[in-house]
């Protein structure tokens, strides 16, 4: 009875997962970290129980900080570079046929190289136990600091693997790989430098209080795990979005899963409405106001690169009922339909904002930065739709993504770097730096120039709009579902 | 099972890899797949692998295409790569293991599949060692097992016998000839082209990415004008005259005497003309110490068919 049990849990565990904990558990690199975690614990246990002075509170207080410095630290540059390294190199190199030649679905490819770095980071943290308790024993730290310290700092860490998992799903050379995970060190370990001592800090009531929750101790917790989960579930499914086939719709995920993440924030901050204070609730606001505009412009940004037909796999699914197809249109891999997704869910957050009860006097001026960013980042995306249609011949393999940021760049940091040579200050406000910036969306920053920089950004949209109708119009119509074969067809091809 | 490969190109920058080819095979035929160092055969052979999406064209496995639905393509396939990837941290069993459970391969099934799968290849006494530490010949072992886990109806193996002693590539013959008899439909892409001249029932040729030629081997032969056979005569004591008349029947091409006593005859023909040719030397009176019959080999016609550029 139990054996049969295990088997078939056996059979129920993703095999990418036990692929990987086996070649874990087999390679050297993790024993030789294992070994290396311990002793370096141990030599960082001995230098601060007997080498240093452990009578005060705070140099006690250290003996934990070293324990948690070095958990981190075996973490994040031991075991993540390790699983998203070897994921690195079989997306790019000789062993691609490893994973992508199977029947695995992409989700199982994410989850299992997941969980493996999960169940590695959970062993590491089960083999600190002992460390953790003895510096327990030293009385310079609290059993709340411990767990606190400790729960979030593997969230954290959980968040970095899951980030770093989706770096390597990018198909690139070996060099690059050296650069990524050069730079991934550089920035981890300013990074880590820092998650101690703010983790130790936000315990003992300063972030906490200073990021207004610090009402209810259970409330932040509430929060702050909701917005880790959110932030590890997106970066979860865009590494889905990235190893799903190229004809499929790739798009679906990620969509789905930032108008949830949208819906969750709005119905946090009704919530906050309800139950807390007005202040907070404005703050509640204004965060689900920028958060929200700037997801959706980076959709916005994703969406000028990506496919310019709809295959026979993505025609497949779309829905055959007129409204319904409508209602599924922006959900579909697609550079229109991902920008009309984008300008979607910017006009619903800007028109719910306005709706909001607000006791802030501007809240007009969110509103009015949202529907500016969103007419610049329109008319960018569109301008890079355009350009690659006038060089698509010449250039066929461009890629309108680039060109876009280019966009970006071009308009809002060379306006800025002309005024600045010719005047020789970087002040915007000034009205003689001004009109440099009416390509930019910075000159709705402007309060003067407010109106001119909505009416040159959403005018420049139109005007995008109008040259490109008709290749719309068409991408629009070709938005059908796949019609099944006749059956004269279907005998003829039987025939054959 | 057919597989049928449309119009395909794939580009890379300027270069076309490959360039607009199509044929198709079928169940429990072995096709090779020859053609020159860069005549696009990988490539090829990637994309119908779907690992690589072409930049046009398509592959079609009994109407699943594998820009589509490759996934589903995927069920029905099996892919040999030319290199098995070096891990040091995984064993044979664990390797294959991978796969199987990958393929949805479950429980008492997996352990029977595996086992058998072990057996066919022979791999059963090396199952504990890691992949790094295998031999070329035993590598290529692993990698055939792992394509043949999900029992697939296609194998696409490239370049399976490079680097192979002449043992382990008569063994590998002699599992693909079992293959095919299964109805298994096998496409092999090889330079050794006496190996696959012994068990190719078609080739496919291509050069700089350009479709040379498809199709069974006797109809290449044949569009070539390659269709006739070689006899090697050799006799005893002096034939003469005798010899001379009986050689200059009809359906001999062309009959010439390569050192004493030995002559190379081409027949207009194949088994029929062969026979006759026998039974009127002996009839004869000629003393025939040897007949041998030589066909146009693979090689010849490779060599007929390209003109070795590279791109």
């Amino acid at each position: 009875m139990f054996e049969k049990i295990i088997n078939r849990l056996d059979d129920k565990l993703n095999p990418i997962l036990v692929k990987e904990l086996r070649q874990s558990t087999n390679s050297r690199v993790l024993t030789i970290l294992v070994i290396a975690f311990l002793s370096i614990q141990l030599f960082g246990l001995y230098i601060q129980v007997f080498m240093g002075n452990a009578t005060s509170f705070d140099s006690r207080q250290a003996i934990f900080e070293t324990v948690l410095t070095i958990l981190i630290a075996s973490c994040i540059y031991g075991i993540i570079p390790t699983v998203s390294n070897r994921f690195f190199r079989e997306r790019n190199g000789d062993s691609i046929d490893l994973i992508y030649t199977t029947v695995l679905s992409p989700f199982a490819v994410i989850s299992g190289k997941m969980l493996s770095a999960v169940g590695l980071i959970v062993l590491l943290y089960s083999l600190c136990t002992p460390f953790i308790f003895i510096s327990y024993l030293f009385p310079g730290v609290d059993i709340l600091t411990i767990v606190w310290s400790l729960w979030y700092s593997f969230w954290i860490i959980v968040a970095i693997a899951q980030f770093m998992i989706l770096i390597a799903t990018i198909k690139t050379t070996k060099i690059m790989r050296s650069v990524v995970l050069l730079g991934y060190f550089i920035g981890i370990t300013f990074f880590s430098l820092s998650l101690v001592p703010a983790l130790l800090f936000s315990r003992h009531g300063g972030l906490m209080m200073d990021i207004g929750f610090g009402r209810a101790p259970w409330y932040a917790h509430l929060i702050i795990m909701a917005f880790l989960l959110l932030i590890i579930g997106f970066l979860y499914v865009l590494s889905v979005c990235a190893v799903t086939a190229d004809h499929a719709n790739r798009a679906l995920w990620p969509r789905l899963y930032a108008a949830g993440m949208w819906l969750a924030g709005l119905l946090f901050v009704i919530g906050m409405h309800i139950f807390s204070t007005k202040s907070d609730a404005n703050e509640a606001n204004v965060f689900w106001l920028g958060m929200s505009t700037l997801l959706f412009l980076c959709f916005m940004g994703a969406a000028s690169g990506e496919r310019e037909k709809y295959g026979n796999r993505v025609r497949r699914y779309i829905p055959r009922n007129k409204f319904l197809r409508l209602l599924y249109f922006p959900f579909f891999s697609g550079e229109i339909n991902g920008i009309v997704y984008s300008i979607t869910f910017l006009a619903l957050t800007a028109l719910i904002f306005s709706l909001l009860p607000s006791n802030t006097r501007n809240w007009e001026r969110g509103v009015i930065t949202i529907v500016g960013l969103a007419g610049y980042f329109t008319w960018y995306s569109l301008l890079a739709l355009q350009i690659k249609r006038m060089f698509v011949r010449r250039f066929p393999n461009m890629n309108s993504f680039l060109i876009m940021l280019f966009a970006v760049i071009v308009f809002t940091l060379a306006p800025m770097l002309l005024a600045c040579g010719i005047y020789h200050r970087i002040d915007p406000l000034e009205s003689d730096i001004a009109p440099f910036l009416i390509l930019s969306f910075g000159i709705m920053t402007i309060k003067e120039y407010t109106k001119l920089g909505l009416a040159i950004g959403w005018g420049a949209c139109l005007f995008t709009l109008i040259i490109l109708g008709p290749f719309l119009i068409r991408r629009i119509k070709e938005f059908v579902p796949l019609e099944k074969p006749t059956e004269q067809e279907t005998d003829i091809e039987a025939n054959e | 099972m057919k597989i049928e490969i449309k119009n395909l190109v794939q580009t890379f920058g300027k270069t076309r890899a490959v360039d607009d080819i199509s044929f198709d095979f079928g169940s429990g035929h072995i096709f090779g797949f020859i053609g020159p160092n860069g005549a696009g055969k990988t490539t090829t052979i990637r994309v119908m692998a779907s690992l690589d999406m072409p930049t046009a064209g398509d592959v079609l496995y009994d109407g699943i295409s594998v820009i589509d639905e490759p996934e589903k393509v995927r069920t029905v396939m099996g892919y040999m790569p030319d290199a098995l990837p070096e891990h040091g941290d995984i064993a044979v069993w664990e390797y294959l293991d991978f796969f199987a459970r990958a393929y949805g391969i479950q429980g008492q099934q997996r352990t029977r599949v595996l086992r058998e799968i072990e057996d066919f290849t022979g791999l059963g006494y090396m199952r504990q060692k890691y992949l790094n530490q295998l031999s070329k010949g035993m590598k290529q072992r692993v990698s055939m097992a792992r394509a043949l886990v999900h029992n697939p109806q296609i194998l696409i193996m490239d370049e399976p016998a490079a680097g192979l002693d002449p043992r382990a590539r008569i063994e590998l013959r002699e599992l693909l000839k079992i293959l095919a008899s299964q109805g298994k439909a096998i496409l092999i892409s090889s330079h050794i082209l006496s190996e696959l001249e012994d068990m190719c029932h078609g080739a496919v040729i291509i050069e700089k990415g350009k479709l040379l030629r498809a199709g069974t081997i006797d109809k290449i032969k044949r569009d070539d004008g390659l269709s006739f056979t070689t006899v090697l005569l050799r006799c005893c004591g002096d034939n003469g005259d005798t010899l001379k008349k009986l050689l200059e029947q009809p359906f001999i091409n062309e009959a010439r005497e390569a050192s004493p006593g030995e002559y190379v005859i081409d027949i207009d023909g194949e088994d029929d003309e062969c026979a006759e040719l026998l039974s009127n030397l002996i009839r004869g009176g000629v003393r025939v110490a040897e007949f041998k019959r030589q066909s146009t080999g693979l090689e010849e016609l490779f060599m007929n068919v390209t003109k070795g550029e590279v791109q």
